[in-house]
């Protein structure tokens, strides 16, 4: 070892971080045969004996109480704030929207009762599914199993359903508004952008799922803000919803 | 009832998100202590100090910033708000600004250290331990918070480098050289309080690059 490659490792050797043994040995060896590198190391010896004599002096520092005091009226106004969040759910997700779950279930139920009274139109329409920002995964997709009993069995449709969110805010109901059916004039299938109803954090993040075509009533959509008029209100309305694995919808867009 | 003080670092923080008062407490009392020491060596006043430590605990509890145990661990996400923190009030008042390396000479040595003699001898171990705390408090900034990092609060170098937000090999190559520079200013420190006169360096062998 020569003095260059002393001094790149003086303050390791001194500070007895870890070293390779035999890089170690080498160094101390050197030391003994130059007296500029042994005096470098001696500094070096000095310093860690310096700063550990300043670590022991200053170990019992620590705040003053009053900061903690002043924390923990901040921790106890936030948890009034706060609903307590499951220590299941992971620290950068948010509070479960809790109406909406209510209207999922219900919504759920209502969409077995008319799956046994309706007749079913199965399309897959990926390329407007890219349109609409919805991706379909690789690698293949795996079979799901029905969530309900169906009469005809349906075409499943595997897809991604992404939830674009603003870290740190709460997302709200996302309003149904008559512009967008014409935003998707062109197509004449979809009416609308998918609308989110899996605001439950509890619910498992989703990797596959299905999409399948259901009619429901018409007075159901004023759920999500649309308008409905008197004259249609006993027309049924055709929608597509997205279902997870567990069976659980996430989503509904609606179909002209 | 669950004994707090056997959780990790991470399970407190989660049951603390989750409304537990008690793990709140256990995390801060377990972590203010080098928090603390921290923002006091990089300003050395203890109202920076404070004010860093209950801002970085405040960060927590308003979760401004989620911790992601993938990028290292609670201590070292702790001791980056806080050296963030530090870093934002040195910036605002401008009032805790080191000698900059354009104090050296050309061969990177201040021209006023002079003698071989071992910089710390001779020195009480209160004059010591004031002398390296000066030595610290005088460093530029991003050779001194490796040093209070590394040297002082005792951390790995990759805990080090997590915090910083930059690599192992950085941490490695600044403290290197922030030590020598101690080295140095310690070296004036001693002569300025023997009183003895300043010719410069008597070898010229002596490197520390």
């Amino acid at each position: 070892m020569n003095c260059s490659g002393f001094q790149k490792n003086v303050h390791a050797l001194a500070a007895e971080r870890l070293m390779d043994a035999a890089e170690r040995a080498n160094a101390l060896r050197h030391a003994e045969n130059c007296s500029s590198c042994a005096a470098a190391l001696a500094d070096a010896r000095a310093l860690t004996a310096g700063l550990k004599s300043l670590v022991v002096a200053e170990q019992e520092i620590e705040a003053p109480a009053c900061v903690e005091n002043a924390l923990l009226l901040a921790y106890r106004k936030r948890a009034e704030q706060t609903p307590a969040v499951s220590s299941a759910v992971p620290l950068v997700r948010r509070t479960p929207f809790r109406p909406l779950v209510a209207i999922a279930a219900g919504l759920l139920l209502i969409f077995g009762v008319v799956f046994w009274r309706s007749i079913i139109a199965r399309k897959t329409t990926p390329t407007k599914d890219e349109r609409l920002g919805i991706t379909t995964p690789t690698p293949e997709v795996k079979p799901p199993n029905p969530p309900t009993p169906v009469e005809e069995k349906p075409e499943t449709v595997i897809a991604t359903h992404r939830q674009r969110r603003t870290p740190g805010a709460v997302k709200p109901a996302r309003p149904f508004v008559q512009d967008e059916i014409t935003a998707y004039a062109d197509d004449p299938q979809i009416a609308s952008d998918f609308i989110s109803i899996d605001e439950d954090q509890s619910l498992t993040p989703m990797e596959t799922g299905q999409l399948i075509r259901v009619q429901m009533p018409r007075a159901l959509i004023a759920r999500f803000g649309a308008p409905v008029s008197a004259e249609k209100a006993d027309v049924p309305v055709t929608a597509d919803l997205l279902l997870g694995e567990d069976g659980i919808a996430r989503a509904i867009r609606f179909v002209r | 009832m669950v004994n707090h003080s056997t959780l990790s670092d991470e399970e407190l923080l989660l049951l603390m998100h989750g409304g537990d008062e008690d793990a709140f407490l256990t995390l801060y009392r377990r972590r203010q202590g080098p928090i603390y020491r921290f923002a006091l060596r990089m300003s050395g006043v203890e109202s920076v100090a404070e004010d860093v430590t209950q801002e970085v605990f405040m960060t927590l509890i308003r979760r401004e910033i989620g911790f992601d145990s993938t990028r290292g661990s609670v201590a070292g996400y702790l001791f980056g708000i806080a050296r963030n923190q530090v870093l934002k009030r040195f910036e605002k008042e401008r009032g805790y600004s080191s000698i900059e390396n354009e104090d050296l000479g050309e061969d990177g040595l201040d021209e006023r250290f002079v003698t071989q003699a071992n910089p710390l001898g001779d020195l009480t171990q209160r004059e010591l331990i004031e002398s390296v705390r000066s030595a610290v408090l005088s460093l530029p900034v991003h050779y001194r918070e490796v040093v209070v990092l590394c040297d002082l609060n005792e951390m790995s170098y990759a805990d080090a480098a997590g915090a910083l937000g930059c690599a192992v090999g950085t941490v490695r190559s600044r403290l290197h050289r922030a030590r020598g520079l101690l080295v140095e200013r310690l070296r004036g420190i001693h002569q300025s309080q023997n009183g003895q006169p300043q010719n410069g360096l008597t070898d010229p062998e002596t490197c520390y690059v």
